[in-house]
């Protein structure tokens, strides 16, 4: 798939705002904005070693879905494995109906263009779920991601 | 069959010896089979597992059993070991469909696992 790199640095942005979910493991649940299993291993919309991204769920279906059937391959987890976080977040965005397998690349150039803060895109697991990948590195003094409230662990 | 007693949590800390049998019996592998996925000989596995020897793997070998390691500590993290074994051999969607002990054998196979298992829900 050929892709126009250059087109993504005209990709006009807009605003975000509300409420997002994220289900990180309980061992590192008492740091809701870190990010370093992005920035160690890479993730579907950033490159391992160059810039970590906040992967947050539009609603809590598609975080236990995310997490549930990838890697994890719908087998049962222990309980109390993940702990849910809740953030209220205002920034700008662009969304992207993009291919997974280049995805990664489309996000590097999004990060490198500096003035994005993040983008929404199509869940990989949950048939019409939307996740909101953020750049901390990238958010403006306008703009916040404010972990909210620790809704608890899950399963 | 994996070995339902591995404990997984307290592996790095355990000795070498132990950390290689372990991670071989959590694949399910025998000695020649786990030497072919590391590209050692089998007679450098029983070294490896001998816990009279004072042996240490370099270089892609000490990268391989790292991230075999890792591999093993994000599964005990996750599952019981009952489910350790449904997902060794349960064809995994994020690896081509294949089971992760056959995934495994495949060149840059234990890199990919533990890049994905490392990177959930972290």
């Amino acid at each position: 798939m050929h892709v126009r790199t250059g087109s993504l640095y005209t990709i006009k942005t807009t605003k975000i705002a509300g409420k997002f979910y994220r289900y990180m493991r309980t061992k590192y649940g008492d740091k809701p904005m870190a990010v370093v299993g992005s920035m160690k291993c890479g993730g579907r919309y950033n490159v391992a070693g160059l810039f970590g991204a906040l992967y947050l769920g539009f609603d809590r279906e598609t975080c236990e879905t995310e997490v549930s059937q990838g890697i994890a391959a719908g087998v049962r987890f222990k309980n109390g494995v993940f702990t849910a976080w809740e953030y209220d977040v205002e920034l700008a965005d662009i969304t992207i109906q993009g291919n997974h397998w280049t995805a990664s690349g489309i996000s590097e150039h999004l990060h490198k263009r500096g003035d994005i803060e993040g983008l929404v895109a199509p869940s990989a697991q949950h048939k019409g779920g939307l996740c909101l990948d953020v750049y901390l590195d990238r958010i403006r003094t306008r703009s916040h991601v404010t972990p909210k409230t620790n809704l608890g662990t899950w399963p | 069959m994996p070995d339902t007693a591995l404990n997984l949590h307290d592996l790095a800390t355990a000795p070498f010896a132990t950390q290689v049998s372990t991670l071989r019996l959590l694949f399910g592998f025998n000695k020649a089979e786990f030497a072919n996925v590391l590209g050692v000989n089998e007679k450098t596995i029983r070294r490896w597992e001998d816990p009279n020897e004072n042996f240490e793997p370099h270089g892609s070998h000490k990268q391989l059993l790292d991230a075999l390691q890792m591999i093993a500590e994000s599964l005990g993290d996750l599952f019981e070991p009952d489910m350790i074994k449904v997902w060794v051999n349960r064809p995994n969607p994020a690896l081509q469909g294949e089971r992760p002990n056959d995934f495994v054998k495949k060149p840059g196979g234990i890199l990919i696992m533990a890049h994905l298992l490392g990177n959930l829900g972290r």
